[in-house]
């Protein structure tokens, strides 16, 4: 019978316990593990518990706080992981919510990266961006961390330098395509978008799921810009493959629509819009490490060979690879690996290798005013998200100018793969304007003209196609 | 509030347990059980717990009244009264929408939609509040006097939300009179921890993997993988509320509550009147006892009542035709059963029956989870071949290799193989003196693995990595 007592204690001690000591446990600001803010105990009013929402953020307060939360995600991470039978090829499909996207996290609070309080106010920023942030990194803003945030929390045009008294460009009357909403099966139990990975032979490949309706508002998006941008203006459209596109086994090359098709469709249907076929050359190409396996952007020797294929579209040579110095940065876990937190990741690391550039140039970020960074930022070498050494990560705006005196300027409207390419464009242009849709909160023309820029390049990856969130963020920027 | 939540297991349950323990006398007791329960609702509901507290007061009232005027018009005039108000709320809540948009599809008018959203348990907490003015009028039952202890079996959070639905009757001595004691505690942990278990690690998981074949594009799914599909949906349907129920069990075991029990592994069955006496039990035997047998069960009408009783079962399960669709395709396989196939089905192999039950039960299941009834009548075309993009898929094989072993674990967990195993070790060692001991070493051991699991397993559900990816 005493023997007995040994379930009840311990039952109350696991409970009781684990519950003090959690409860005792001093709250954190953001989770480096999962690059993001956590909750924090709400503010409490009477509008907000009626609603039911303030509960709601004590559950997620509460579960964001846990007590080792981060060994409990890998825990359980890894004894999913036991759930497979034995003797397969180790080929695995992950289905997971989180494919996050600009609809999403608007409500993130105002933290950034390494958890300082950074207040939402335009106007009491400034201050804090320090002009040289590679020298002093724990102050670089970065958007990331608070990811997208509302347009209207970006400084309007007065505060800006660069955007000064622009007026507004007459609009000529074209069909406006309007922003669509995303369809509701797409989302997991949590408003999480969902996304399928392929994890097979040591690398995790996003699975493509083509979506004509998105392909034909993409190119429609393109078509209207180029449209209202001036006439003497060059818009190029790149849409780069990705590593799932050139799966070696055509078993697992089943799970995925083709890439080449979309690409091909979304071209078919470009009008004015000049596409550029980085296809062809990262297919001659497929053997070399030109995509991460832990993570879901290509390499700089992707994007490399998607640059040569752009120097074609636009008439200039491209540089040899062999008037790079390069360097080498071991151990990098990509985004695959923070969605899956597969072992087999986790034990075949990345290596990214950056070319540096040859060419000099001064480069900022446009935040309410200049921040001075570098094209190659070492700086992010050591830390967590290491693909952000190129160009310094994902900005609302950044403007490099070169040493280059040949009066070209090219606008570059892009996703994260656009960063990895950048740099190799330095040689061909006095100006480079690199506008990331999702952060910035100005008009586009109004840049383009204020700046004479002359050509336009589209530059983001094929997935972008599979639903029409992005062509959405590139109305927004040519409307606002 | 749900029971599978961090915050219910490591603040809400300890805190309740110890206040409880800390407390000698029922009364106090009593008054823990009701602040805790009301706190438990109002975490999810915290306006409609105003029509919790006055839906218990109306039919405690009611109650009295039935009691002081027996043998009295006045006592069918409240039941009467007690009936319409009870199922007014849950009209009102639960059916009002369906109604008018039924009324608005048929009659081409434009009645407005209320935007009430439907209060958590209503359909549950209404029945138990039914069945206790029901069973004060037959003289079943004494009408409970002191308020506190009525509010007490209305809102008991251990069944409030999620079931079983729970008798007055069953309870009536213990609100007044029970005990806690080491057996019981022992067994009621036993119990809560494998109903937590089942819930998180199995019908969670199940649920995680039956997504892309469930909510994917019918044209693009395969006739295996929709098999896999809704395969998965049964286990995450079954482990989930059985899992509910375990959980509630074992909470009241641990404070000498005694619910009855509310699944039997169903899918077990041979036939689907035998699995509906095991699945959600409270309910089917509420059903039995407040409507099919009133209305004259099978001495008269007998198919119109089993009609009745179909339709509703489905209905109380959702404010959809689907869920009545469900609900009258059992109705009408029970009624074929009882007039047509009791012979044959007893006739035939055990597993021809097995087989049986388990198709009907799966392709129910396809109604149950699509309120879209095209998309229903699709999916289950894709099962048996037609529609849909082939036989099989890579993508099916891949699920199934991937989950192995979840899968094996699973379809055992829908077996007695656990509890079977149990009783065959204890009768291999029943000679031996360190029998109990060993057995109480290696409950708490597993206890407080699976607790741990869950833990992680909740804490990992909550992962949300920003990646900033999409593009």
């Amino acid at each position: 019978m005493k023997s007995k007592y040994i379930n009840i204690i311990l039952f109350f001690i696991c409970i009781t316990g684990i519950g003090l000591v959690n409860l005792f446990t001093e709250d954190r600001l953001i989770s480096e593990y999962e690059n993001r803010a956590l909750e924090q105990f709400p503010e409490f009013s009477v509008q907000v518990l009626f609603s039911g929402d303030y509960f709601k953020k004590i559950d997620l307060y509460f579960s964001d706080q846990f007590l080792w939360r981060d060994s409990f995600v890998r825990i359980s991470s890894g004894v999913k992981e036991l759930k497979g039978l034995p003797g397969s090829d180790g080929a695995t499909i992950i289905v997971q919510g989180g494919f996050n996207d600009a609809e999403e996290h608007d409500s993130l609070p105002d933290i950034n990266e390494w958890g300082e309080k950074v207040a939402p106010e335009p106007d009491s920023r400034p201050e804090e961006v320090i002009p040289e942030p590679s020298a002093e990194p724990e102050l670089t803003p970065d958007l990331e961390a608070y990811g997208n945030e509302k347009p209207e929390i970006t400084p309007g045009p007065t505060n800006d330098p660069v955007m000064e008294s622009t007026p507004e460009p007459a609009e000529k009357p074209t069909e406006k395509p309007e922003p669509t909403p995303i369809p509701a099966s797409e989302k997991d139990d949590n408003g999480r978008r969902i996304g399928r990975i392929l994890i097979y032979n040591n690398s995790a490949m996003q699975l493509f799921k083509a979506n004509s309706d998105a392909e034909a508002h993409y190119a429609n998006t393109l078509n209207s810009f180029k449209e209202r941008a001036a006439d003497q203006i060059k818009v190029y459209s790149l849409l780069a493959p990705t590593s799932a596109e050139f799966i070696d086994n055509d078993k697992y090359k089943s799970l995925t629509d083709s890439q080449k098709d979309a690409i091909t469709r979304v071209n078919d249907k470009l009008n004015g819009v000049i596409p550029v076929d980085a296809y062809t050359k990262l297919k001659e190409h497929k053997g070399e490490y030109i995509y991460f396996r832990t993570d879901h952007h290509w390499t700089a020797l992707g994007a490399y060979y998607a640059y040569t294929a752009f120097a074609d579209s636009a008439g200039f040579d491209a540089v040899s690879l062999d008037r790079y110095e390069t360097e080498n940065i071991e151990n990098y876990l990509g985004s695959m690996y923070d969605m899956t937190s597969s072992s087999t990741l986790r034990k075949n690391p990345d290596t990214i290798t950056v070319y540096k550039p040859f060419v000099k140039s001064e480069y900022n970020v446009w935040y309410e005013g200049p921040v001075k960074l570098k094209v190659i930022d070492m700086y992010h070498a050591t830390q967590k998200n290491k693909y952000r050494v190129f160009i310094s990560g994902d900005r609302p705006l950044g403007i490099i100018k070169t040493e280059v005196s040949n009066g070209k300027k090219i606008l570059i409207i892009k996703d994260s793969y656009g960063n990895a390419m950048v740099p190799f464009l330095l040689p061909h242009y006095e100006e480079i304007y690199v506008v990331d849709p999702r952060q910035y909160g100005k008009n586009i023309f109004n840049l383009i003209q204020d700046n004479e820029i002359q050509e336009v390049l589209f530059l983001n990856y094929a997935l972008i196609v599979g639903d029409n969130s992005f062509a959405d963020l590139i109305i927004k920027v040519m409307n606002q | 509030m749900v029971f599978s939540s961090l915050i219910f297991l490591y603040l809400f349950l300890p805190l309740n347990l110890l206040l409880y323990f800390l407390c000698k006398n029922l009364n106090y007791r009593n008054v823990i059980l009701v602040l805790f329960s009301l706190a438990f609702y109002a975490w999810g509901e915290p306006v409609w717990v105003i029509l919790l507290i006055f839906s218990a007061a109306f039919d405690y009232v009611h109650g009295l009244i039935i009691e002081r005027n027996r043998e009295n018009w006045k006592a069918k005039a409240a039941l009467v009264s007690s009936m319409v108000l009870n199922l007014t709320l849950l009209g009102f809540f639960k059916y009002s929408n369906f109604l008018t948009q039924n009324i608005n599809v048929l009659f081409g008018t434009n009645i407005p939609s209320n935007d009430f959203h439907l209060p958590i348990g209503i359909s549950f907490y209404t029945f138990q509040t039914i069945s206790y003015v029901v069973d004060v009028y037959r003289n079943e039952t004494k009408a409970q006097t002191s308020f506190m202890k009525f509010l007490l079996f209305v809102s008991l959070f251990h069944q409030l939300v999620a079931g079983p639905i729970v008798r007055y009757n069953d309870i009536a001595r213990e609100i007044d009179d029970r005990h806690i004691t080491i057996p019981e505690m022992y067994s009621g942990i036993n119990r809560f921890v494998s109903g937590l278990g089942k819930k998180v690690l199995l019908a969670n998981t199940a649920g995680e993997i039956a997504q892309p074949f469930l909510n994917g594009d019918l044209q693009q799914l395969s006739t295996a993988g929709a098999w896999i599909g809704i395969i998965l949906y049964s286990f995450q349907i079954y482990f989930d509320f059985s899992g509910y129920s375990d959980m509630a069990i074992g909470m009241g075991k641990m404070i000498g509550f005694h619910y009855k029990e509310n699944f039997n592994y169903p899918y077990v069955s041979k036939t689907v009147t035998e699995f509906w006496r095991r699945w959600h039990i409270s309910l089917g035997s509420f059903f039995r006892d407040y409507v099919y047998i009133p209305l004259g069960g099978n001495r008269s009408h007998h198919i119109r009542n089993l009609i009745i009783v179909w339709f509703l079962t489905g209905l109380w399960h959702g404010a959809s035709w689907n869920f009545v669709i469900w609900g009258m395709f059992y109705g009408i396989i029970i009624i074929l059963e009882k007039k047509l196939l009791s012979k044959l089905l007893r006739k035939i192999p055990a597993f021809i029956s097995h087989i049986y039950l388990l198709l009907v039960v799966m392709v129910a299941w396809v109604f149950f989870y699509f309120t879209d009834i095209r998309k229903a009548i699709g999916y289950i075309g894709v099962m048996f071949g037609i529609g849909g993009n082939g036989f099989y898929s890579i993508q099916d094989s891949m699920t199934i290799l991937n989950n192995g072993v979840f899968f094996i674990i699973a379809a055992l967990g829908c077996t007695p193989v656990i509890p079977v195993l149990n009783n065959w070790i204890r009768s291999r060692m029943k000679n031996w003196k360190y029998r109990e001991l060993v057995f109480d070493i290696c409950h708490p051991a597993v206890n407080v693995i699976l607790i741990l699991l869950c833990t992680a397993f909740l804490v990992g559900r909550t992962y949300n990595p920003f990646l900033y990816f999409r593009f």
